[in-house]
């Protein structure tokens, strides 16, 4: 950004004023008039294409706040926190500011234009949608698109998006079945009450057995220590093919590339997904997912059976562009999720003993994945009653009431073809009758669900039933709205946005396309990632539109921009316990409540505003470091474990390196090697100042030969990462 | 369902402004925080060092198996209450433990005498009879002294969310529970804040937490300092290839607009300075004691490290906050409650043994929080959220050998009993922090800055130990 914003006339401020001081910079109120409910300030329209027009207020002149702006094409609208209602005229808008006991003055600050290049438009764009975008990722979106304008918001986005939509899932399940047990056979076309055969596809005896797996007790991984036939199974690569493969590895290293912890196979698929998948935006959607409907290795077991965990996960990848309302059913009857909030086991009532159904998903169904804790207009706002109060969507009496309709769940019998340690987590849940509470039950809006007939069937209406109503409940497209949101875009979106996303959700169309169900999940992420609030350059003006991004995927931004190659045996990538080394990492919510709540606000500037940015919850002073000593580390050394806070794969020997190839050929330019970088991984944001110090930085660095060219590579890389213009999104 | 009385922050404000009954002082006493930080130290010194240690349990700790009356009719109560012996050949699903397997502790002040810890606390029982530990019972998030009746008839207000994990766990750091989140900043944070001045040659905040982010270390204008069980974190410390300092520095001294991006460039070059400081002085401490390697032992052993490390930092006070996960026993209880519960016993085992070499067993009180207690009935194989729940402190000052508050009958139907065992606090959090607040060096003046609500409970000036268990003051 090259020009400040400039602070611009006239305004007027409707009401009595005692005394109205206007001064270069702002218009001064000292009073106003008592009968009225509201400060109303009157802007005048103009063309702000391609700019930004911000109403400020302060009531001390040093700290404004934003309330209200217009930018591109749009009107005057009211903006977070408290997002004051605003009248939009043909010539002028009034916008209806509280009234407060102080001193406010009021400015109008006008924004120079945001001018970004087609091909930083879409970094932007990718940053939002990807795991982080290569430059060849940049460079395919052009040629199959082309380049978007300054103020397009739908246009290219929109095919890429289409696009994507049609790009062939990569199922996590399938990706282990086929490399695992060899003698998983392909059931994945049958269909049967009460099993899940999507994605169980059959062994491919052409990879062999490269993934660990159980078969009842037994753990069989892919190296010498495995008990089948011949070191690493009977068919396919065996351990020592492998060897031969990686010449350059002695034996421990090469025993070792093969030998890992348990846990971690489900996440070297997650990986792999992250990294290669070309379904970029799915996986996207399925992470944010899986951050909603949130399982994770603590407070969950068997964290190696890892058919249980990736076929939990597939039920986000299968239904990211279907219907909320499906995944809802899925992850309710999936016994992954039953043991994890305790509804699997769940009995009726015994008086006799004073035993009480389990009361764990009742609530966290509707706090968490559905209607959250407060009633919500369409656009996100709290309702409140005459007195003022926000609405609780429930009370603890309906928490015992609805924890009676999740009894008399079970775990499916074991069968064959799955992995097992001896019990199913892969088939849904079944009911056992005897354990059901067919009793009715009263809803939250007083209407009675039930009595139902005492029979498997009658169970299944029960729990569906209320799931049904759950859904239909006005709270769910706001809530689950305001929540995607944040995961793609920004974390303080204006009602309009909210509401915008919301009614995709609730209509199941977007700008007139979609299936026209409710909880249609393609036409609410192309509202989510189409709506101007997502698209517009002029918005980066605005100082609090953005979000940080998270931890995870700054890692695997720089990861993949770099093109990280493995060099595991079978090219896979190992990674251990990032949730402890920089707050988030797969399979590793720390508790039901995620990673983050969507209402952290950390202390200082987001604190002192009233809004929120999930993603510093997980962000401190140890966090924050190790997530730049993991990137340096990355650049220099390639995928390496080091000691202690630097550890983040179990290696001592690197199973990643980065490619060198495309910034090399810059690296002898500072000033190309830095445009490179900018358009890569800062979509073009990068501040005149972090410019001219790293163009310092590096010109003062040796360039003699191509290992000196690298250093100056691998500093600009881990000093950018530091920087909040690669590590936020505005 | 009942009408619920939640009430936001601006409502909150407003009945405030307006001299409602409970928050008369609340919020004057927020708003001139920042004019009084730092008041408490211009008048005093602080020739003793103390330390206070939060272990936050986090999930919601079932502590009626932790603390269980032994005594024979209250035993069984608490057995008919649990739905059984968890042992009981002839049905299963109950979740009391026999009295034979209870370790024995007595406590003057109940209604009876005979207690029993969880088998799995050995440590914790002889701390407890050399009169160095002590509990609370059912003690809770409160905003006002509330009676059965007075919550069925909606008479008093009620903290916002209760039962849910997301805010009572708020409520026990902020102790201003008729807010919901964490505006009204944590109670050590508010309480560092008073005391600013305690540390004054140390760069290192007072509050220094082993898990993180939490509430109960914000204050207003500060935020712990975080690290972990391994040791500080820098920028960079473990490569030959450094980061050039310079250009750090110069990124970092950017100023900028946005809010997200201010706030991360701050909080990074903090964390660069902080780190510093840290390193140098804890880096080279090592503990005497061999602690467990468990989550809770290896934070414990840390924890020590810094203590011993307080001249270095220049630190008279210190604050450190511990959370473990994990006690959200929906089901699965008796096998899982065990594991943790020796976890913290061993890992308190530890720490003791460290602080009594250190000589710091009087200066130091780490004490016990958790989201709620839970339901005393099961649902088959674990129990569900509720309120009240029994804590524990521990420390050379603490009155110790004693149980505090109300121990309540277990039986269902009592005066404490909301349904399914869910337990009305008998005693708030505000008593309980106001031992902890007072001990510390927060003088009775300025005790409602820390605990907003405490005059609905007690009178700060006159009682600033209200429960008596930290009165006895080391000098």
């Amino acid at each position: 950004m090259k020009d400040e914003p400039r602070v611009k006339y006239p305004l007027f401020v409707i009401g009595i004023l005692l005394s109205l001081i206007q001064t270069e910079a702002s218009v001064l109120i000292l009073d106003y008039d008592s009968e009225k409910e509201s400060v109303e300030v009157t802007v005048q329209q103009e063309d702000t294409s391609g700019t930004l027009q911000r109403l400020e207020v302060s009531n001390s002149l040093e700290d404004w706040k934003t309330i209200a702006r217009k930018y591109d094409a749009g009107i005057w609208h009211g903006t977070q926190p408290e997002a004051p209602t605003v009248l939009n005229n043909s010539d002028s808008a009034q916008v209806f500011d509280s009234k407060s006991n102080t001193v406010k003055f009021y400015r109008l600050v006008e924004s120079p234009s945001a001018a970004y290049s087609g091909e930083e438009l879409i970094s932007a764009f990718l940053r939002q949608t990807t795991f982080g975008p290569r430059h060849s990722d940049i460079q395919a979106f052009i040629d199959n698109y082309g380049a978007p304008s300054t103020e397009e918001v739908r246009g290219v986005y929109e095919a890429w998006v289409e696009d994507q939509i049609n790009v062939t899932p990569f199922s996590h399940r399938v990706w282990f079945r086929k490399q695992s047990n060899p003698d998983f056979v392909d059931q994945s076309s049958l269909s049967e009450s009460g099993r899940n055969f999507l994605g169980e596809v059959g062994h491919d005896s052409s990879l062999g057995h490269r993934l660990p797996f159980y078969l009842n007790s037994a753990y069989y991984k892919p190296n010498e220590s495995c008990p089948l036939n011949g070191h690493g199974g009977e068919t396919g690569i065996h351990v020592i093919d492998a060897v031969a493969a990686r010449p350059e590895l002695n034996s421990t290293q090469q025993a070792k590339d093969l030998n890992y912890s348990e846990n971690i196979t489900k996440q070297i698929i997650w990986f792999e997904a992250a990294f290669n998948a070309e379904d970029q935006l799915r996986q996207r959607m399925a992470w944010a997912l899986n951050q909603h409907f949130v399982t994770g290795e603590e407070g969950s077991d068997l964290d190696g059976l890892t058919e249980r965990w990736t076929g939990y996960y597939d039920i986000f990848v299968r239904h990211a562009f279907g219907n909320f309302r499906d995944i809802l059913s899925e992850v309710t009857w999936n016994p992954h999720m039953g043991y994890y909030l305790s509804s699997l086991n769940s009995r009726k009532e015994d008086l006799s003993r004073g035993f009480f159904p389990d009361e764990n998903y009742a609530r966290e169904v509707m706090q968490l994945f559905t209607i959250g804790l407060w009633e919500l207009h369409p656009d996100g706002r709290l309702k409140l009653d005459v007195d003022g109060y926000p609405i609780p969507t429930y009370d603890n009496e309906d928490i015992t009431e609805f924890a009676k309709i999740f009894t008399g769940m079970a775990r499916a019998t074991l069968r064959a073809n799955i992995e097992s340690q001896g019990g199913n987590w892969i088939d849904p849940m079944r009911i056992i009758s005897s354990r059901h509470d067919y009793s009715q039950k009263v809803l939250l809006d007083g209407s009675t669900h039930g009595p139902f007939a005492e029979t498997i069937e009658g169970a299944v209406e029960d729990i569906e039933g209320f799931l049904d109503f759950l859904f239909n409940h006005p709270n769910v497209p706001p809530f689950f709205a305001r929540f995607l949101i944040q995961r793609f875009t920004i974390s303080n979106p204006s009602p309009q946005y909210i509401e915008y996303v919301a009614n995709a959700f609730a209509t199941g169309t977007f700008e007139g396309q979609g299936t026209g169900l409710r909880g249609d999940l393609e036409a609410t992420i192309k509202a989510v990632l189409l709506h101007p609030e997502a698209r517009s350059a002029s918005l980066s003006y605005d100082p609090n539109h953005g979000k940080l991004r998270e931890p995870l995927i700054r890692y695997l931004h720089v990861a993949r921009a770099m093109n990280l190659v493995s060099t595991q045996t079978y090219g896979m990538f190992l990674f251990q316990d990032l949730d402890d080394l920089f707050g988030q990492g797969p399979y590793q919510s720390p508790t039901v409540f995620n990673f983050y709540l969507p209402e952290y606000q950390p202390n200082g500037a987001i604190s002192e505003a009233d809004l929120y940015a999930p993603e510093f919850q997980p962000h401190n002073d140890v966090t924050g470091l190790n997530l730049l000593n993991a990137i340096h580390n990355l650049v220099y050394n390639g995928l390496i474990g080091g000691p202690d806070n630097a550890y983040i794969i179990p290696r001592w020997f690197s199973q990643g390196d980065i490619d060198f190839t495309e910034t090399l050929a810059l690296a002898s330019s500072t000033s190309n090697l830095l445009e490179h970088l900018d358009l890569v991984l800062c979509a073009g944001r990068m501040t005149d100042d972090t410019r001219s110090i790293l163009m310092t930085e590096l010109e003062g660095m040796p360039s003699a030969n191509e290992e000196d060219l690298k250093d100056r590579v691998r500093r600009a890389i881990s000093l950018l990462a530091l920087t909040p213009e690669y590590s936020t999104l505005y | 369902m009942k009408p619920q009385r939640k009430i936001s922050r601006r409502r909150f404000i407003h009945e405030a402004n307006c001299a409602a009954v409970g928050s008369i002082s609340l919020f004057s006493s927020l708003l001139s925080l920042r004019l009084t930080a730092g008041a408490v130290s211009a008048n005093s010194t602080f020739p003793d060092y103390k330390a206070l240690v939060c272990l936050f349990l986090g999930g919601g700790n079932d502590s009626f198996n932790m603390l269980i009356p032994r005594q024979v009719d209250a035993h069984a109560d608490y057995v008919t209450a649990r739905g059984g012996l968890y042992n009981d050949p002839h049905q299963s699903g109950g979740l009391a433990i026999p009295t034979e397997e209870l370790l024995p502790i007595q406590s003057a002040g109940q209604s009876i005498s005979e207690f029993g810890l969880h088998p799995n606390m050995p440590f914790l029982q002889s701390l407890y009879n050399q009169g160095n530990c002590a509990f609370v019972a059912n003690v809770g998030t409160l905003i006002e002294p509330t009676t059965l009746a007075q919550y069925n008839s909606n008479e008093v207000k009620l903290p916002a969310g209760l039962f849910s994990h997301s805010d009572q766990k708020v409520h026990w750091q902020t102790i201003v529970p008729q807010v919901r989140g964490a505006g009204p900043k944590g109670w050590a944070g508010r309480m560092a804040e008073v005391m600013d001045q305690a540390n004054q040659s140390s760069s290192i905040a007072m509050n220094i937490s082993l898990s993180g982010n939490n509430v109960l270390q914000s204050g207003f204008g500060t935020v712990p300092y975080i690290t972990d069980y391994k040791g500080a974190v820098s920028l960079n410390a473990n490569d030959s290839d450094l980061f050039s300092q310079t250009a750090v520095n110069s990124l970092l001294s950017q100023h900028y607009k946005n809010i997200y991006q201010k706030t991360l460039g701050e909080s990074t070059r903090k964390a660069i300075d902080s780190s510093v400081a840290f390193k140098d002085a804890v880096d080279p401490i090592k503990t005497t004691t061999s602690f467990p390697s468990s989550q809770t032992g290896k934070r414990l052993a840390m924890i020590s490290r810094i203590m011993q490390a307080r001249m270095g930092l220049g630190m008279e006070r210190q604050i450190f906050f511990i959370r473990r996960g994990g006690w959200d026993h929906h089901s699965g209880i008796l096998e899982k409650q065990p594991d943790l519960l020796a976890e913290v016993d061993e890992a308190l085992e530890a720490f003791w043994t460290e602080l009594e070499l250190l000589g710091l067993q009087d200066n130091v009180v780490l004490y016990t929080a958790s989201d709620f207690g839970r339901t005393l009935t099961s649902n088959g194989t674990g129990s569900d959220h509720a309120w009240g729940g029994n804590q524990f402190l521990m420390g050379g000052g603490v009155n110790g050998g004693k149980i505090y508050g109300q121990f309540p009958t277990l039986l269902g139907g009592s005066d404490y009993d909301l349904g399914r065992g869910r337990l009305l606090p008998s005693t708030s959090v505000d008593a309980y922090t106001a031992e902890l607040a007072s001990w510390f060096g927060v003088p009775p003046s300025e005790l409602t800055t820390v605990i907003p609500n405490a005059h609905n409970f007690f009178d700060p000036t006159s009682n600033p130990y209200p429960l008596g268990i930290l009165n006895n003051l080391v000098t």
